[in-house]
């Protein structure tokens, strides 16, 4: 499970009392977490896996260096802290990567630019066209609500009062539509895995969502 | 299915929006990653949320793109034959309704509206030391030209890389404020007046006004201008005029 190397700076953390290699299914989640993060931070599936494989390494090499042999307490905050750096360092190569002479783009295509979140792209395309297909039923007024609570005031207490309803009914709206699309989005994932048509990590990249 | 801890039922109201959004603050998006990276449940609702956060986005193009890519069953073509005989006044208020929120007066739309972004003077005329120079470089470069989207894209770089500093968030927000999401640019200037007195917080109150009054939320920003409004700066000036013309309107003269 483990790749021999030699132990790196960053791992010379205290690790937090306890910590023992995970299970394999305690990995999987991690690694699947720490993808999810680092492609938030960078927006490229590419990079987010040679992160995530990375930080991966350094926790179970600081792991297998402590010869301990108890429980995991606290693998997610251990872990979350090499992600950072491991992450930061990413962020420091790109950097240098960008000072360039400015071209009339400032070096747009060095930059990740915003628009459909990047977690999305780990998502099956059929999935995803289901949501919006999903989307396209729900009323004009539970479209609006949604795209307020994601991308305006975020909070329901806050829409409520723009809107001058009471908060529980602005929450009670908001969980009845994603109720609607959590249905579809779940089991259109359970129906292709029962299938053996593949997960829902299958997902295909499509082109210019994701950076360089 | 995935479990769920007393862990994930603490996210609270919204907090994975939040976090699509990055409107988490730092101590609290430190809380939720290290958490999601070992919860299986999270995963698969952020998974889904960003799913859902697409597709409201996707949402906000021109109808007619939409009907494009996407299509529509029989009936609702039949209906919508019907409806396109009646008027294209009627899917004109539909676009306006879906666009445009119908709780905020126009008065206070007007009155939020920034016609001229917030001056960026440089990092040392502001008297403060920002680290990462590069990669806010570029992005205050790209604000100064006004392309916002590159600028929103590398301010969120400069913070994902740790260089969590008011001019940062201050501009971030000023951008997403330029972009028009007044609520995003609103959560980022909240930000900065966290962080205390910078020379970056009495702009931040009076941007947060104007992100407040383009959401229609009037009280919330005459509160933000009536804590400038005593300084004797362009600030505290435009704050002053601002108020005076919210006055005029409540008087309806």
């Amino acid at each position: 499970m483990t790749e021999p190397l030699s132990p790196s700076p960053d791992t010379s953390d205290p690790l937090p009392p306890g910590t023992a290699a995970p299970s394999g299914a305690e990995l999987e989640r991690l690694r699947s977490g720490l993808r999810l993060m680092a492609l938030r931070a960078l927006g490229d599936v590419s990079a987010a896996e040679e992160v995530a494989q990375e930080t991966v390494v350094r926790v179970l090499t600081a792991i297998r260096d402590r010869r301990d042999g108890q429980r995991v307490e606290n693998l997610g905050g251990f872990a979350h802290g090499v992600a950072k750096r491991v992450i930061a360092g990413r962020f420091r190569e790109r950097s240098r990567r960008t000072m360039v002479p400015l071209r009339g783009d400032l070096g747009q295509k060095s930059l990740p630019a915003p628009g459909p979140d990047p977690l999305s792209a780990l998502v099956a395309i059929e999935d995803r066209q289901r949501i919006h297909r999903a989307l396209e039923q729900l009323p004009s007024t539970d479209r609006q609500l949604l795209k307020r609570c994601f991308f305006e005031d975020l909070r329901p207490a806050a829409i409520a009062e723009s809107l001058g309803e009471p908060p529980e009914r602005i929450r009670k709206r908001k969980s009845r539509a994603l109720a609607r699309l959590r249905q579809v989005f779940f089991d259109g994932a359970a129906d292709r895995t029962e299938s053996g048509v593949g997960s829902v990590f299958d997902g295909e990249i499509p082109t210019g969502l994701v950076g360089p | 299915m995935t479990n769920v801890t007393e862990q994930c039922a603490h996210l609270g109201d919204g907090a994975i929006e939040r976090y699509l959004a990055d409107a988490m603050g730092p101590d609290e998006r430190d809380r939720f990653e290290a958490h999601y990276l070992t919860c299986e449940h999270c995963q698969r609702e952020l998974e889904f949320a960003a799913v859902v956060r697409e597709a409201v986005a996707a949402e906000s193009d021109d109808p007619s793109e939409r009907e494009r890519r996407h299509g529509r069953p029989q009936r609702q073509r039949r209906s919508l034959a019907l409806a396109g005989t009646i008027a294209a006044a009627a899917a004109a208020a539909a676009l306006a309704v879906f666009l445009v929120r119908p709780s905020v007066p126009p008065e206070f739309e007007r009155l939020g509206a920034v016609d001229q972004p917030p001056i960026y003077l440089g990092v040392a005329l502001r008297n403060d030391a920002s680290p990462g120079d590069s990669i806010f470089g570029v992005a205050m470069r790209a604000y100064q030209a006004g392309d916002y989207r590159s600028a929103i894209a590398g301010l969120q770089d400069a913070l994902d890389a740790g260089f969590d500093a008011p001019p940062v968030r201050f501009f971030l927000g000023a951008s997403l404020l330029m972009r028009g999401e007044p609520g995003a640019a609103g959560d980022r200037f909240r930000a900065v007046i966290a962080a205390g007195d910078t020379p970056y917080l009495p702009e931040a109150r009076f941007y947060l006004a104007k992100a407040l009054l383009q959401q229609g939320r009037e009280r919330a920003a005459r509160a933000e201008l009536e804590t400038v409004a005593d300084r004797v700066d362009d600030t505290g000036a435009a704050a002053r005029d601002l108020l005076a013309a919210l006055d005029e309107v409540r008087s309806g003269s």
